[in-house]
């Protein structure tokens, strides 16, 4: 029930909700949105379900005192409880990271690297007076458990999700009320399905790919054979987490919430800083405004913003996996980011078609890092990529052409959806009877694709 | 209202479509019921309503398909009434299994239908006892369940140790033509549900078809020469041994990945066909064996089927495509690969997937082998370690074999052939 892409949670969990959620009178929303997320997140993550209310609790409190008036100064014990709510979160989060590392990754709460995100960012927001008007506690609790976003984002921020406006009072604000309507949950359904679409439909299949990749070996893979499958993890990982984030977003508007963007058209992107300025926007954003621009951002000299950029690649390193692979890949990326800053700047505004072939070279080879594991596997992978570095065992050189084959289709849409105006165009037009059709044969075709897998094991790993 | 309706239709004509077709989809789940999809009578309830017409799509069962009451799965059904029925009354009475002389009503009601039962005929019923029935013999699955590492299969060896009359050891394979089939560390994690019902015993054929009678060939080493008459038939498993065991040029492959026993027999499951390296083709099994000749089939299904219940269910079917196959081809010779183990880190934690359920499944496939023309050969002796897991270093996803790992397979089968003299 825990994953969108369910038919547990589109036939049973949503409309259930949806109806109770919009019969109980507006003031009551919030709790139900508390409660429902609760039962959501209990479903997939079950004990841990306590910890998530705990943590709720704890940074309630918290944020509680930290608010102040706007206009009235800080106190010296605002910046001791900011401190030590911000230890302590940071400290769960660390401590699930490494019980994962060493124990089994079933010891890491499901979406806790997100939830512990908006948290910190609540409490900072709280201190520096972003968020003027007091929430109260299940406004808090809703925001940080809502189901939309509590297993994997979007990292809204509390003033995008409880908009504020000024009263006739001076300094008094108040909270804008959601309001839900018949357009806003068709919109909602359509950005829905949209993503289902992406997930079941091109990243899922894509992704028996990759595992076909893990099954042959990568020692024995040919050269085409590694470079198709790290253009094929690398369109499964989008689709698969752009797909996510458009079901969360519509999802949040059929809740009355505005749409929360988290990707735009990446691989469109001119530059590597810029791709990631565009993938999973609101990660980016965050680590901009509590991580980068707290530490003196660009403002400091090169060396600064050069200390800067690896402090944040680094932690986005650690942040998405606690192995070895991830601090290379954060590095990596660091250091790609501030050779385009600072040796190949004038090169790129010069000709752009070199920043888009940084992109479309060196992102898929970036997400093999992100995929594999083992550091042995990795080297393994890297000198089939480049054979120059070593030769294969047991290598079909037909495999190439036999994956080709297979996979062509769901590569050839992937690619078309990596440009921006298909998509652009859906979504303008998404009113039009033709693309109302359309949806509703993908939102089926979906359905059908994941009764089949679901429940069933052997379906969906069929050997 | 109607104008209300109207409105909504209006401003949100995705959300009425797919509201709309789920009601309808529901309602046809609904009723079809019991009818059309009386073999998915276990989905209602676990899963929204709309799946099982999704379900019955994928297998091409519409609402108003009128699904016949089939005739086998209803016979399989009252049979396994009947065994778990004498089971529950062997239950009851603990110390029947010694009592081998005394033979209870029950057993005496079972003997007569066995030997009403015209030989080869009996489907499953004359192998798959009670564990009264033979004293001399242990009850497998009782050994299992108890979850260590005890899932001995090697029955001749135990009946040896036991001493039993001289008519049951004439029956035995000897080790020197049959494979053991090979143990593995139960981690307690298989769901009852895909294993066989509790208290079954797959003890060794004493008729027919499957009945050892004397003749025995030994399992020798061969060269590649060998295989140039053979086919090996398989799911994925059996894909890999073709795209990586080096063997593509001088032997011929039928195999599909996701192919269970289930479909062999099938006239629509195609397989690709790849007889020495030529060209491929779409061909069922069936098809295959009524227009080109084998001297060897190797079968190698077993793993998609672990999440198909259960296994006394596999072993019917399993004993049904070798009994085929030896009509088709009555001259071949048919080698019964034991399915392979998976890894630890699989077997430890999936509840489908694990060497519980295999080394279960191929306890009761290894009773098919007669060691004349039906043989039973497990490499998982060559491939795992000591807790019968399939090897870390020779395995990407758990499950199959790595393509450098292939070679292991194609030097066991070297080394683990018949020769029958012409």
């Amino acid at each position: 029930m825990v994953n969108f892409s369910g038919l547990d949670f589109i036939f049973r969990f949503l409309p259930v909700f949806l109806l109770i959620y919009s019969l109980v009178p507006s003031r009551y929303r919030d709790a139900v949105l508390f409660v429902g997320s609760l039962v959501f997140y209990a479903s997939g993550a079950r004990f841990f379900v306590l910890l998530l209310i705990a943590l709720v609790f704890v940074n309630y409190a918290f944020g509680d005192s930290l608010w102040i008036m706007p206009g009235i100064a800080h106190r010296a014990w605002h910046k001791r409880l900011l401190f030590m709510i911000v230890a302590f979160d940071v400290f769960v989060l660390v401590l699930f990271k490494v019980l994962a590392l060493f124990l089994g990754s079933s010891l890491f709460p499901l979406g806790l690297s997100f939830f512990i995100f908006k948290m910190l960012s609540f409490q900072a927001d709280m201190y520096n007076g972003v968020i003027q008007k007091r929430p109260d506690f299940f406004q808090t609790a809703a925001y940080f458990t809502m189901f939309p976003q509590v297993t994997q984002g979007p990292i809204m921020r509390f003033e995008q999700g409880w908009v504020e406006r000024p009263t006739n009072i001076r300094r008094r604000r108040e909270f804008v009320e959601r309001t839900l309507s018949i357009q806003k949950v068709e919109d909602g359904i359509i950005f829905f399905v949209m993503g289902l679409g992406m997930k079941v439909l091109i990243a899922d299949r894509l992704g028996i790919l990759w595992n076909e990749i893990v099954k042959i070996g990568f020692e024995s893979i040919s050269t085409p054979l590694a470079w198709l499958g790290a253009y094929g993890y690398s369109m499964q990982l989008y689709f698969d987490f752009w797909g996510y984030s458009l079901m969360a977003g519509g999802l949040g508007l059929m809740l009355g919430f505005r749409f929360i963007q988290n990707f735009t058209h990446p691989y469109a992107a001119g530059s590597v800083s810029d791709f990631y300025r565009r993938w999973h926007a609101t990660l980016g954003s965050w680590f901009r405004d509590y991580i980068y621009i707290p530490l003196g951002g660009s403002r400091g000299g090169a060396l600064t913003t050069i200390r800067n950029l690896m402090v944040v690649w680094l932690l986005t390193g650690f942040w998405h996996g606690g192995t070895l692979n991830f601090v290379i890949w954060g590095l990596v990326l660091g250091l790609i980011i501030i050779w385009e800053k600072f040796a190949v700047r004038g090169l790129l505004e010069r000709f752009p078609l070199i920043g888009h072939l940084h992109v479309i070279i060196l992102i898929p080879l970036t997400w093999v890092i992100f995929a594999v594991t083992s550091l042995k596997d990795l080297g393994m992978y890297f000198s089939r990529l480049f054979p120059f570095f070593g030769t294969g065992v047991a290598v079909n050189r037909g495999d190439f052409l036999k994956y080709l084959g297979i996979y062509w289709p769901f590569l050839l849409f992937s690619f078309v959806l990596c440009l921006p105006i298909p998509y652009n165009m859906l979504v303008w037009k998404r009113n039009k009877s033709p693309v109302i059709l359309f949806l509703f044969a993908v939102f089926w075709l979906s359905v059908y694709f994941s009764s089949i897998s679901e429940g069933n094991p052997f379906m969906y790993f069929s050997f | 209202m109607l104008r209300f309706l109207y409105s909504v239709v209006k401003k949100a004509p995705l959300f009425t479509a797919i509201l709309l077709v789920w009601l309808i989809l529901t309602v046809l789940a609904i009723t079809g019921r019991g009818r059309a999809y009386k073999n998915y009578a276990s989905d209602y309830g676990r899963h929204p309503l709309v799946s099982v017409v999704m379900r019955g799509i994928h297998d091409h069962v519409m609402p108003w398909t009128d699904t016949p009451d089939s005739v086998q799965t209803a016979s399989a059904d009252e049979m396994d009434n009947l065994e778990k029925k004498e089971n529950d009354e062997a239950d009851s009475s603990p110390d029947s299994g010694k009592a081998g002389s005394e033979e209870s009503p029950d057993a005496s009601a079972e003997k007569e239908k066995e030997s009403a039962a015209p030989g080869e005929g009996t489907d499953g019923s004359a192998d798959v006892k009670d564990t009264k029935d033979d004293g001399a013999e242990k009850p497998a699955e009782t050994d299992e369940k108890k979850g260590d590492e005890k899932s001995s299969g090697s029955k001749e060896k135990d009946s040896k140790d036991t001493g039993s009359e001289e008519a049951a050891k004439s029956l035995v394979v000897p080790a020197t033509s049959c494979s053991k089939v090979v143990p593995a560390k139960d981690y307690g994690v298989a769901q009852d549900r895909y294993l066989s019902p509790k208290g079954t015993v797959y003890n060794k054929d004493t008729k027919g078809l499957f009945a050892p009678n004397g003749t025995y060939y030994p399992l020798q080493e061969v060269d590649k020469s060998y295989f140039e008459d053979a086919l090996f038939v398989g799911d994925s498993r059996t894909v890999g041994l073709l795209d990586y065991g080096g063997m593509e040029s001088f032997t011929s492959f039928l195999a599909r990945e996701s192919t269970t026993v289930y479909d062999l027999l099938s006239d629509s499951e195609k397989m690709e066909y790849c007889p020495k390296g030529k060209k491929m083709s779409e061909r069922t099994l069936k098809d295959l064996l009524t227009k080109a000749k084998f001297r060897k089939i190797y079968l190698s299904v077993g793993v998609n089927e672990l999440g198909i219940p259960d296994t006394l269910d596999f072993y019917k079917e399993f004993r049904k495509v070798v009994r085929e196959i030896n009509k088709m081809q009555p001259e071949a010779i048919i080698y019964i690969q034991g399915i392979m183990h998976v890894s630890e880190y699989k077997s430890k934690k999936d509840p489908v997937f694990n060497n519980t359920a295999i080394v279960q499944r191929n306890q009761a496939i290894a009773t098919l082998a007669n060691g004349r023309n039906i043989f039973y050969i497990d490499m998982n002796g060559d491939l795992c370690d000591q807790n019968g897991n399939l090897k870390e270093d020779l395995t990407g996803d758990g499950i199959h074999l790595k393509a450098s790992a292939c070679s292991l397979w194609y030097n066991f089968l070297k080394k683990n052939a018949i020769v029958i003299p012409d």
